[in-house]
């Protein structure tokens, strides 16, 4: 019986992680741990005169659990790096996948469903801790939503970063424009703070955005502090988003590919 | 027909940045191209079970053509027909029989050993697990491939290397297959042993094989027809034979004298001599017809150690037309 196309792509990309475990922890694991060290410290002195007062409807234990929910988000959703689509088109390493009959949307989505199922259990490890801990509680409807949302919003980071590659094809460096992103992303979907700490107005404008729905709305619905609405809501906007980048990953991936040289063959 | 190209045309935009800061500012949002023109107007005809090599000097357009052969890039206008289907669209029975070499570059996954590398590529083909064994064995047996299949590619050397790529690019027998100096950086015998698998592959198969290679030897020993490709436009489509005699029926004269002659004598003009730096030795391109009568003369006049003729070989056919590329005009 024939192997299955995805499940061998996925197989394979394990092993290449497996050749760089060091790079895999370092780039994967490391910075969110960090991440969450840094802001945990910082909130702890934020709050130190005293622990409980409630800034922007958060305590000091609501605050650092929203900070754990983040480091389990940003673990099952930020698992696709565009590097290597932005060095493939760059160096013209896509010229085999052009070839091959597996498309190179369905191989870069099977290395973004590799990775994502790697770090899908690192985060149910990082739960169990957390709750052993007694850092967060676990409820299991808000739990049950909160990984389908996470599953969405690591969709429409693909998509974004897919995106951001394809760039490539009309730049020869697109890591400004990873950080530009980045660096927005985590400022403005509440990956740092909650978006609760913003001015009513900036707030009613990010609604408008991608962004509260990228972390605040999703780690909300793990803490089981989101309304009904909220919840709705957050699946639609994830949703709409992920299918307007998938169309401009379309429409940027059409117009790249007449671009496209294959340069260095 | 399994190629062909009617009107085939490539232009690429070159962008074009002057030196400095400000410069380099202004074309960001005023970014000045040059159009280069890889292809022009080519017509091409190739039929089942040829083997046929592209010539061409760097930036000729022979890797620009199997880039639209094989689907890589949209040609700017123009027909391309592989295997009855537009290789630009990519159908997926167009890419289940077709393959591609690139000498520059690797196709197998670097980090993972060769065997992961085919097992995944038997998966993309869809290919019968017997099938796909039988051939994996056969292959490896016949590149000597067996002891370093668990090896990751990076940990290859480049002669195992480009017959882990080969092995790989035939697992699925394609009708048509790509080769883009499948050779290139390889010590003479690697050379030699790519050379002699591709020949019996070839024999054996009857698929059809575009090679493009500035190693002379390839050519010769592979390829019975031979495409010249000079500034994007097709300069010779005909048979090995014809090509060496492309710059008319001349005979390679090499002299070797006792004390050095006067370069500077009359006779030696007429025959684009080649002279050795110690003036000791030459190399004289001479009509046939004229070769009894010139030699002759020469004896009589120099004082001639040892001599040699020889067919022009297409080593020096491609040297003179790279040098000189007007020569091919001169003699059609």
């Amino acid at each position: 019986m024939p192997q299955n196309k995805w499940f061998a792509t996925i197989k394979t990309n394990w092993n290449q992680y497996l050749a760089y475990k060091l790079d895999f922890l370092s780039t994967a694991i490391i910075p969110a741990i960090l991440f969450l060290a840094i802001k945990y410290n910082l909130f702890s002195v934020i709050y130190q005169s005293n622990s409980k007062q409630i800034i922007a409807g958060f305590t000091l234990e609501m605050m650092l659990s929203y900070q754990c929910w983040i480091l389990i988000f940003s673990l099952l959703t930020s698992s696709y790096s565009e590097r290597s689509l932005a060095e493939d088109i760059r160096l013209g390493r896509i010229s085999s996948y052009l070839i091959y009959p597996f498309s190179f949307w369905k191989f870069h989505f099977a290395s973004f469903l590799a990775f994502s199922i790697l770090q899908l259990v690192i985060s149910f490890f990082s739960i169990i801790v957390f709750a052993l801990l007694g850092m967060i509680q676990i409820e299991p409807i808000g739990l049950i939503l909160f990984l389908s949302v996470s599953i969405f919003v690591s969709i429409l980071w693909f998509f974004l970063r897919f995106a951001l590659g394809l760039i490539a094809f009309w730049l020869e460096e697109t890591w400004t424009f990873r950080i530009i992103l980045v660096t927005l992303v985590n400022l403005l979907s509440g990956a740092i703070f909650p978006i609760d700490m913003f001015p009513s107005a900036i707030q009613k404008i990010l609604y408008l955005t991608p962004f509260p729905f990228m972390t605040y709305f999703p780690v909300k619905i793990g803490m089981g502090l989101a309304t009904n609405t909220e919840i709705i809501n957050c699946f639609i906007a994830v949703i709409s988003w992920s299918l307007l980048s998938l169309l401009f990953c379309n429409f940027l991936w059409r117009r790249g590919l007449k671009l496209y040289t294959a340069s260095g063959m | 027909m399994i190629i062909k190209t009617v009107k085939l045309n490539k232009n690429f935009l070159i962008p074009q940045k002057e030196a400095g800061l400000l410069p380099a500012f202004k074309s960001l949002w005023k970014p000045s191209y040059q159009t280069k023109i890889a292809i022009q107007d080519f017509d091409l005809e190739i039929q089942r079970g040829e083997f046929v090599g592209l010539l061409g000097p760097n930036g000729a357009g022979k890797t620009t053509l199997i880039k639209m052969l094989t689907g890589i890039i949209a040609p700017s206008s123009g027909v391309a027909e592989v295997l009855g289907h537009t290789p630009f669209t990519r159908p997926l029975d167009f890419r289940k029989n077709i393959a591609l070499v690139m000498g520059q570059k690797s196709q197998l996954w670097w980090d993972i050993p060769a065997i992961d590398s085919f097992n995944l590529l038997a998966t993309y083909y869809e290919l019968d697990p017997k099938f796909y064994q039988k051939r994996l064995a056969e292959l490896t047996a016949k590149l000597n491939l067996s002891s370093i299949l668990n090896t990751p590619i990076r940990k290859l050397s480049l002669g195992e290397r480009m017959k882990m790529e080969l092995s790989a690019c035939l697992l699925h027998n394609p009708q048509v297959i790509f080769l883009d100096e499948p050779t290139i950086g390889l010590d003479v015998v690697a050379q030699e042993n790519i050379r002699n698998f591709l020949k019996n592959y070839q024999t054996e198969s009857n698929c059809t094989i575009i090679l493009t290679s500035h190693y002379m030897a390839d050519i010769t020993a592979l390829c019975r027809r031979i495409v010249l490709v000079l500034d994007g436009r097709k300069d010779f489509d005909g048979e090995l034979a014809d090509f060496q005699n492309i710059l008319g029926n001349k005979k390679l004269v090499t002299l070797r004298f006792g004390s050095a002659p006067n370069q500077a004598d009359s006779i030696w003009e007429k025959f684009l001599p080649e002279w050795e730096a110690d003036g000791l030795s030459v190399e004289l391109q001479v009509p046939i017809e004229q070769l009894n009568n010139e030699m002759i003369k020469i004896l009589n006049a120099f004082p001639i150690q040892d001599f040699q003729t020889e067919k022009l070989p297409i080593e020096k056919v491609m040297k003179i037309l790279l040098n000189k590329q007007n020569a091919l005009n001169a003699t059609k």
